[in-house]
């Protein structure tokens, strides 16, 4: 790392206008590669919530999409909406903390469909239990939280990840949470759980990086998944909305396209990556306005 | 594709004399948004390279306007946001890509270097996004996007005053995020890696092999790696990323 500004950086910017009319010839087509045409995902969790809109839009995006959840009727419901948009869907109902489960999920998926292609771990749960005093906390508990929302997710990777490497192709999306970059008081499971799944993500990047597999991690801060017109929702987007820089909640809506370009090729140079949609929250914090008194510098 | 849609929104990409600068008008105006460039010097060589992109944008059948300025003038700036404004009437979309790449030791950097260094990048970015953004506050809608380098977060030998730059704006990303939040403004980064053609790499083909086979997926970036996440950032569905510094770089950051 020697270099400076030089008659070298001249010839490069030569070289780059070249460039740029040889890419000129195919100008336009970036957005062509977020197309999943052809594409198979696997999201847990797809039948609510983020994993739902998720999967909508992976299904909008060309993708046929197989949900796996604890409960079958969300996600015939959301399946149904996925064969609407003229994709197939599966819906698997799964325990995504009992790894034979996981196994057959997977295993499941790629025998109706052939191959698969996108893995979204999405299920998790905000919070196991009530909050309480770390004392308190339980072996159970304790295991709970942490196999519901770190080893699920190892366990539908371990499950995958030799047919993607067989394949030369796969991409694995995470869902972690804001949670895992803060601590909460009396929450203990979910932010430990969530920081190690964005870690996870950063190994896994590497450790399949060779076998052209994308790892990457949404992570998301609130979002109201009730609806807009339901009393809960509206209580909820004004109170939890009102700390955050924009002002608002997220809709599940606004994490599809995000979906959709981590589960692409246009995304093909990302990985080990952690988005965080949040609404501003994690870049605030220092006070309960996050707001300084004007000081003149003079 | 759904949510990648910016039709009627009007772009300003500053720095088009790089590549990834050239794929993110190329990509906006794919998107459907009326783009200008700008070249951060002045001079009619440097107008005439803006202009080779905004006629690209044309041959996308969307309006284009190029400008190239000295962005190390205040006002040079701020008359090319009230040429746009008065043109198409708002400014949505601000990417900055101004970049100096520049490395030497730190001991041997002369003043003439760091004002220039200090003056273009961070001070040109600086104050593009302080006339955009009034436009942007004013108007209670936009999106700024700055382009970065991995060394906004990591420490590389002879690159501290470009890395200071670069965690400059990371910084500045974060805090106006929060200042400019409730009113409509996003503002966010998008880090890139080693690229290709970048004055940065190594010149010794051993040395660049060396280097290749660090970074994890073993190949340098391509301009148009960053442009869809840009035109997602920059869509109505991004509105809730803010304030975030998100890195496009094939794995570098996850390396021990």
């Amino acid at each position: 790392m020697r270099h400076t500004l030089s008659a070298r950086a001249e010839a490069e910017c030569m070289v780059r206008i070249g460039l740029f009319d040889e890419r000129n010839k195919e100008h336009g087509v970036v957005l062509e590669r977020l197309s999943l045409t052809n594409k198979t995902a696997v999201v847990t969790g797809g039948g609510t919530g983020l994993g739902r809109a998720m999967s909508l839009a992976l299904a909008r995006a060309g993708a046929d999409v197989a949900l796996a959840g604890r409960r079958l009727e969300p996600l015939q419901e959301t399946a149904a909406e996925i064969e609407q948009i003229g994709r197939q869907s599966l819906s698997v109902p799964t325990d995504i903390t009992v790894p034979d489960q996981v196994t057959h999920l997977i295993q499941s998926v790629i025998e109706q469909w052939g191959h698969l292609d996108i893995l979204i771990n999405n299920a998790g749960i905000v919070r196991g239990q009530e909050m309480k005093p770390v004392w308190e906390i339980t072996d159970e508990e304790w295991h709970r939280g942490i196999d519901t929302n770190l080893s699920g997710a190892f366990y539908g990777v371990r499950a995958v990840a030799r047919h993607m490497a067989e394949r030369q192709q796969g991409k694995i999306i995470n869902v972690a949470s804001g949670f895992a970059y803060r601590g909460r008081r009396n929450e203990y499971m979910y932010t430990s759980a969530k920081a190690a799944v964005v870690n996870l993500t950063r190994s896994l990047a590497l450790s399949l990086v060779d076998y052209n597999i994308q790892v990457n991690c949404i992570v998301p801060g609130f979002f109201i998944v009730q609806p807009p017109d339901s009393p809960v929702g509206q209580q909820r987007r004004e109170q939890q909305g009102r700390f955050l820089a924009v002002g608002r909640t997220g809709e599940p809506e606004e994490i599809g396209p995000l979906a959709v370009f981590l589960s692409s090729s246009a995304s093909n140079h990302m990985t080990g990556q952690a988005v965080i949609s949040d609404g501003g929250g994690l870049s605030a914090g220092l006070g309960p306005l996050s707001v300084a008194p004007i000081a003149d510098a003079e | 594709m759904e949510g990648y849609t910016l039709e009627g929104k009007i772009a300003l990409v500053t720095g088009v004399e790089h590549p990834v600068a050239q794929a993110a008008a190329t990509t906006l105006a794919e998107a459907g948004a009326s783009v200008a460039v700008l070249a951060g010097q002045a001079g009619s060589e440097h107008q005439a390279e803006s202009e080779r992109v905004a006629e690209v944008v044309r041959q996308q059948q969307r309006d284009a306007r190029s400008y190239a300025i000295d962005v190390t003038q205040v006002e040079a700036i701020q008359s090319v946001i009230d040429d746009l404004v008065q043109h198409w009437g708002r400014l949505d979309i601000l990417i900055n890509g101004l970049d100096k790449p520049f490395a030497a030791p730190f001991l041997d950097i002369t003043e003439s270097q760091e004002a220039n260094i200090l003056a273009h990048t961070l001070g040109g970015t600086l104050h593009m996004i302080r006339a955009a953004g009034r436009q942007m506050v004013e108007q209670q809608h936009g999106r700024i996007i700055t382009y970065l380098s991995v060394l906004a977060e990591r420490g590389v030998a002879n690159c501290s005053l470009y890395s200071m730059t670069q965690t400059a704006l990371l910084q500045l990303t974060r805090s106006l995020a929060i200042e400019w939040g409730t009113r409509g403004v996003t503002v966010n980064a998008i880090g890139s890696g080693w690229m290709e053609n970048s004055p940065l790499l190594p010149s010794d083909d051993a040395e660049l092999q060396r280097l290749q086979r660090f970074i994890p997926n073993h190949r340098l970036g391509q301009p148009d790696d960053l442009a869809a996440l840009t035109v997602y950032l920059a869509s109505d569905m991004g509105g809730n990323i803010t304030g975030q510094t998100m890195y496009i770089e094939g794995g570098l950051l996850s390396h021990p």
